[in-house]
């Protein structure tokens, strides 16, 4: 490889007071966990732009890294650099997938291989996403810099991959010999040799544009007046991003100084083999971390636990504590996470009896049992396929003709069917052809008698419709429906419909032909006008209201006499009317409450 | 404000309207009538607003009627009523002394124009229409102010003149103008049969391996290359006249003439033109693919055949008369025609602007005129074709003058170097006169809007309504085309007819249950299908009806019926579900105690049973809710993928 050109700043030299920070990838890997299993319970949900999450996912995610959140600071995700970049590497590594509406989802089939890869693996893959046109940009928020970009999206991507990748050279160049280099070395190579790596400068009136003005590729710098300014307050900042992007992913080794700034840096082994093609350094041998599993339920790990095994565990148990020591607990709500997840109790089991090298504490493998029982008392199947014939010997034809196991009869004349099964093309082999109910099929309306008992279609009556006489109506001895005003009033009761959405829906199960009569009928027997109140006593009317005044003025006026307001309809019986007003209301459905 | 009702049944309105017959304009207002009766109303609104009440009263008092009020709108009101009233139309029209009837006929026939433009016309339609109105070749203005006091002529929002439509509908067609015509020694063509032709036409080129395309354009036009129409101003044509003038390029044939002369042979049609014609609508219907190994190659698009045939009658006429009034220029058109065949040709002035979009939509504008003259022949009988164009050229000069809105357009004049207005009386005679003439003998005989009868010589002498005139004009089915009904096998399994107006209703219901192919000769090959019967069950359409009407009107043979009937019960005799949700619970107890407590019911699309519930697959995650917050944890198998 040929000596680069220009100055150099010389290999760094140690003053003592410096802190060294191995690049670590385990580190990397904990905080994309962190956040995966953050948001696996908390999806985050994108702003409308589609480029930040929400100020208050923002906030949570905070929270979890025990990082301060300042709103009057933060004004969206690119105030706080270290998450976003955090967020945008998982869309990257596919450990977060966009959905309709703005959400963000995260996938945990592709976050367990990430979990279990190597740490060079991991390193590589962050690498690769990093060098590739991704929505990643050092150049948001640069301090004292607002940033213009006029240009399409996919442009200034590919213009940014391709500025890390000078970078990459010239520290691959500084650092392939495994030694420490200042820190600057990086900035000063590049502006020897690659001054123009990022932004062109001014060269004239006529010529190619600068930081102050609009550069050819819609690139705007404000805030920099002087050109002599770019360098330091554009590429440099850009050139440190990079590098601690780097360090992030394991790849560098840094040296900070007293005040925290970095000195120094070198390639760490896996830098030293992904950029420099040194051997494959070996893989840190994994100790086993002694994990208890106590009676009270609680999860104990007395050290740092591989993310494969705290993801694996964090399927079915609540994480209480992570710091040097693990801790986390199952509970019922837990283990019916991991249920939801397609684990069982024997699955559980042996997962715990993998971690802890014992035997579960009989207690919960009781209470696990007990649960998984308890589970599996309520079955929800979904997108199943279901046939309906006319009867049970059409039915089983249908069985017969389908072969094994692929139609299960759940009625006499209903039956689930494998996604598979082709139902057109054994409908014709059995010559009954299977159709698709229509919303609007003549053939398939019911019709009702003056009885108020339904006269079955002439085609196969549909689900919905059978269903919709569950609800409204009553079956009669011997077969079929009616209508009467226990059904009115069951449906009523068990499904909440009231007088109008009844009718409703026996408009739709009966079309144009519902009987003009059926609407009056059940107003009235689901008390569709409530309840009337009889009330005896006196009632006094005054000529007006100013009346009423003075003589609740007068201290004479009795504690306790109040003049009401009428609430609905009021009227004055006579006890001669009595009888026949109860009778009256009786047909039309209104109880009368007595007073 | 109210609505007479329409005559034409909606689905044609709708058509109509997409078609333009029914938009206004000056020389023909009252066939708004066909169209759309609320503008008709309208109109004769914004001619009662134009009246003062003296006037307005001044026609009740000739009329005779009585009005109440004194208020300016309750009078409008009031007169307008009579207009909607055909007693009181009727009345107007009978009570004209017979001088102002005569005058009646003629204004109507001339529409709707400013007053000196109408006494021009009439005066000279007067001179043309006969003996019986020889008396008004002269005090027409007084005749057209004595119809305006009666109200028979208002004036629109323009100034022009125009005849309220109730009165021109029953006005027209004037019987009087056409004395009658022996045409016993004359030769009626046979009756056109548009479908049958086109049919014919298809099936020739389908089975013929399709058809070659070439330019229709004369030589005097140098097309660019990867171009199909020659641009107007393409400086290389060499149509460039002096003073700047250009010709209007003329297309031709789209076919190439081996082809021609193949299909005109198999139509037996002596007109090639009539070929091309039949080419042209096969186009615009939308019938022809490209043939993707061969360039300029057309074929009959699949399935086209059974989309034409699942349309009714009145779907098909519209759809056959926006094919020619949509033919756009360059593709067909008669001036095209005229011009090569030796006919006078378009000019246009270089600095006018006239488009080839303009001139297409003038084309369109052409062909609803010619369209609208149906109204103007007698109902019944034949008339005299030289005296019916010298009328209409009297009346409605402008109808072959697309340039009527000073686009430009002209005939060239024999020196050559000047443009020459279309709107001249030598226009007319050069130029309007063979257009119209073509568009009669050509295009609307093909399409069965008119039916000619001519002399030894071959040339045409008179005309009258043909069978596609009344479905046109919204006065139901043509009686003049036998409905032409299926012959069966014996076995009832296959049948033959010919698609025909008189049997498009037929043969559209057939397309419900029926297989429709193409046979060689032109004919419709119809196969009971099974699968497409169950197929429009599932559609929701009710072939059954259909069954019922062509077994009653004896189309279909009574085997074949009880076939398809039997057919028909077994649908709907097994039904399938996908997407659905199955709730399984481990004990009735449990789906009981559920189903009152957590505020199910109004999910639950069926119960199976007691320990099963169906459920659309929408409302699983309210459920699931419901039932958590019922101290559940339900097992969730999903069968879109996975566990959820």
């Amino acid at each position: 490889m040929s000596k680069p050109e220009g100055p150099d700043a010389g290999p760094a030299t140690s003053t003592g007071d410096e802190a060294e920070v191995p690049g670590r990838v385990e580190a990397l890997r904990l905080d994309l966990y962190l956040a995966f299993s953050h948001w696996q319970a908390r999806p985050p949900t994108l702003l409308k732009g589609g480029r930040h999450i929400s100020k208050r996912d923002l906030k949570a995610l905070c929270e979890v890294f025990g990082k301060p959140y300042d709103k009057d600071r933060v004004r969206d995700e690119a105030d706080l650099p270290e998450l976003h970049f955090l967020r945008e590497l998982m869309l990257g590594l596919g450990l977060m997938q966009p959905q309709p509406r703005q959400r963000l989802v995260v996938s945990p089939n592709q976050a367990q291989s990430l979990w279990r890869a190597t740490d060079v693996d991991l390193a590589a893959r962050c690498l690769d996403w990093f060098r590739g046109p991704n929505t990643w940009n050092e150049l948001a928020r640069l301090p004292g810099v607002e940033w213009n970009d006029g240009g399409p999206p996919h442009e200034t991507s590919a213009r940014l991959a391709k500025a890390r990748e000078r970078v990459l050279a010239r520290m691959f160049d500084l650092g392939a010999d495994g030694g420490w280099h200042p820190w600057r070395a990086v900035h000063q190579r590049l502006e020897t040799t690659e001054r123009d790596f990022l932004v062109p400068p001014y060269r004239s009136r006529y010529g190619r544009y600068g930081y102050h003005r609009y550069s050819t590729d819609a690139w705007h710098f404000g805030g920099v007046r002087v050109e002599s300014e770019g360098w330091l307050r554009v590429e440099v900042p850009f050139i440190d991003r990079v590098l601690r992007s780097l360090a992030r992913f394991g790849l560098l080794d840094l040296r900070f100084g007293a005040d925290a700034a970095p000195m120094a840096f070198r390639l760490a082994p896996i830098g030293r083999h992904l950029l420099a093609g040194a051997p494959r350094p070996e893989e840190p041998e994994a100790h086993q971390v002694p994990v208890l599993l106590q009676p009270n339920r609680h999860i104990m790990a007395l050290g740092p636990l591989p993310i494969s095994d705290l993801a694996s565990l964090e399927r079915f148990a609540d994480r209480v504590r992570l710091d040097r020591a693990v801790e986390l607990v199952l509970t019922r709500e837990s283990v019916y996470r991991g249920q939801r997840l397609g684990l069982d109790a024997a699955s559980i089991t042996a997962e715990l009896e993998r971690l802890t090298g014992q035997s579960l504490p009989q207690n919960i493998a009781r209470d696990l049992a007990e649960w998984q029982v308890a589970h599996e008392r309520v079955t929800i199947r979904r997108g199943v396929t279901l046939l309906q014939t006319t009867d049970a010997a059409s039915l089983d034809r249908f069985v017969a003709a389908a072969g094994p196991n692929r139609l299960q009869p759940i009625g006499d004349n209903l039956a689930l069917a494998d996604p598979r099964l082709n139902l057109a093309e054994l409908g014709r082999r059995v010559e009954v052809p299977v159709s698709r109910p229509g919303p609007n099929d003549a053939r398939r309306r019911w019709s009702m008698d003056a009885e108020g008992r339904l006269l079955a279609p002439p085609a196969l009556a549909t689900l919905a419709d059978l269903g919709r006489l569950q609800r409204l109506a009553e079956p009669i001895a011997g077969g079929g429906w009616r209508v009467s005003r226990q059904s009115a009033r069951r449906a009523l009761e068990v499904s909440s419909h009231d007088a109008e959405q009844q009718i409703a829906a026996w408009r739709s199960l009966l079309g144009p032909g519902m009987p003009a009569w059926l609407g009056d009928r059940i107003r009235v027997w689901s008390g569709h006008f409530g309840t009337a109140r009889l009330a005896k006593g006196r009632l006094l009317e005054l000529p007006e209201a100013a009346a009423l005044e003075a003589l609740r003025r007068d201290p004479r006026w009795p504690k306790g006499l109040r003049p009401f307001k009428a609430k609905g309809p009021l009227l004055l019986v006579d006890d001669a009317l009595l009888e026949l007003l109860e009778s009256l209301l009786s047909d039309h459905g209104i109880e009368i409450e007595q007073r | 404000m109210s609505r007479r009702k329409a005559r034409v049944p909606a689905e044609l309105l709708e058509e109509l309207i997409a078609l333009g017959l029914d938009e206004f304009s000056d020389e023909d207002a009252f066939d708004l009538a066909d169209g759309d009766p609320g503008a008709m109303f309208d109109l004769i609104d914004e001619g009662l607003e134009a009246l003062r009440v003296a006037d307005l009263r001044q026609i009740a008092r000739q009329q005779g009627w009585r009005l109440s009020g004194t208020r300016r709108d309750d009078i409008v009101d009031q007169i307008r009523a009579r207009y909607e009233d055909p007693a009181s139309i009727a009345g107007m029209i009978e009570s004209l002394d017979p001088r102002l009837r005569r005058g009646l006929d003629l204004v109507a026939w001339a529409a709707s124009q400013s007053r000196a433009d109408l006494v021009k016309r009439v005066t000279a339609m007067a001179a043309l229409a006969g003996e019986d109105y020889a008396d008004l070749d002269h005090g027409v203005g007084a005749m057209m102010d004595a119809l305006s006091a009666r109200g028979l002529l208002l004036r629109d929002g323009f100034g022009a003149l125009f005849v309220p439509p109730p009165i021109g509908i029953a006005v027209l067609p004037v019987e009087a103008l056409f004395p009658a015509l022996d045409v016993s020694t004359l030769q009626v063509d046979d009756a056109p049969d548009p479908y049958g032709q086109l049919l014919r036409l298809a099936a020739a080129i389908q089975k013929g391996g399709g058809v070659t395309r070439v330019s229709p354009w004369s030589a005097e036009v140098a097309v660019p290359r990867h171009q199909q129409v020659p641009e107007w101003n393409w400086p290389s044509s060499r149509a460039q006249l002096p003073g700047r003038l250009q010709l209007v390029p003329a297309a031709g044939s789209w076919l190439a003439a081996g082809d021609r002369k193949r299909l005109a042979k198999t139509l037996g049609e002596r007109d090639p033109l009539a070929v091309d014609f039949l080419f042209i609508l096969l186009l615009g219907l939308n019938g022809f693919a490209d043939l993707p190994e061969a360039r300029h190659r057309l074929q009959i698009a699949d399935g086209w055949i059974e989309e034409l045939c699942q349309q009714g009658a009145e779907i098909l006429v519209a759809a056959l008369l926006e094919a020619w009034i949509g033919v756009p220029y360059g593709g067909w058109d008669p001036y095209s025609a005229v011009a090569l065949a030796g006919g006078p040709r378009l000019l246009r002035h270089p600095y006018r602007v006239c488009s080839p979009n303009q001139y297409s939509e003038f084309l369109a504008r052409l062909r609803r005129g010619c369209i609208r003259l149906i109204r103007r022949l007698p109902t019944e009988r034949w008339v005299d074709l030289d005296r019916f164009v010298a009328l209409v050229g009297a009346s409605q000069p402008e109808l072959i003058d697309p340039s009527s809105n000073g686009s430009g357009l002209g005939l060239a004049p024999p020196d050559g170097h000047a443009i020459q207005a279309l709107d001249t009386a030598q226009a007319w005679s050069d130029l309007g006169e063979p257009v119209l003439r073509f568009v009669l003998e050509g295009p609307m005989r093909w399409l069965g809007l008119i039916e000619l009868a001519r002399d030894r010589q071959g040339r045409a002498r008179a005309l009258r309504r043909g069978p596609l005139a009344r479905p046109v004009l919204g006065l139901g089915p043509s009686e003049q085309v036998p409905a032409d009904a299926p012959t069966w096998s014996n076995r009832g399994d296959v049948g033959h007819l010919r698609l025909g107006l008189g049997n498009a209703d037929q043969v559209r219901m057939l397309s419900e249950w029926c297989r429709i192919d193409l046979e060689a000769d032109g004919r419709l090959r119809v196969e009971p299908d099974r699968d497409r019967l169950l197929a429009s069950l599932e559609a929701g359409a009710n072939p059954i009806a259909s069954l019922t009407q062509l077994r009653d009107a004896g189309a279909i043979p009574k085997p074949l019926a009880g076939r398809l009937e039997r057919w028909c019960d077994t649908w709907g005799r097994a039904n399938v579900y996908p997407g659905l949700s199955l709730i399984e619970f481990a004990e009735a107890s449990l789906s009981h105690e559920l189903l009152a407590r957590a505020n199910l019911a109004e999910h639950i699309l069926y119960r199976v049973g007691e320990t099963r519930w169906l459920v659309e697959d929408a409302v699983v995650p309210s459920v699931l809710a419901a039932l958590e917050r019922a101290g559940q944890h339900p097992r969730i198998v999903d069968r879109r993928g996975g566990h959820a």
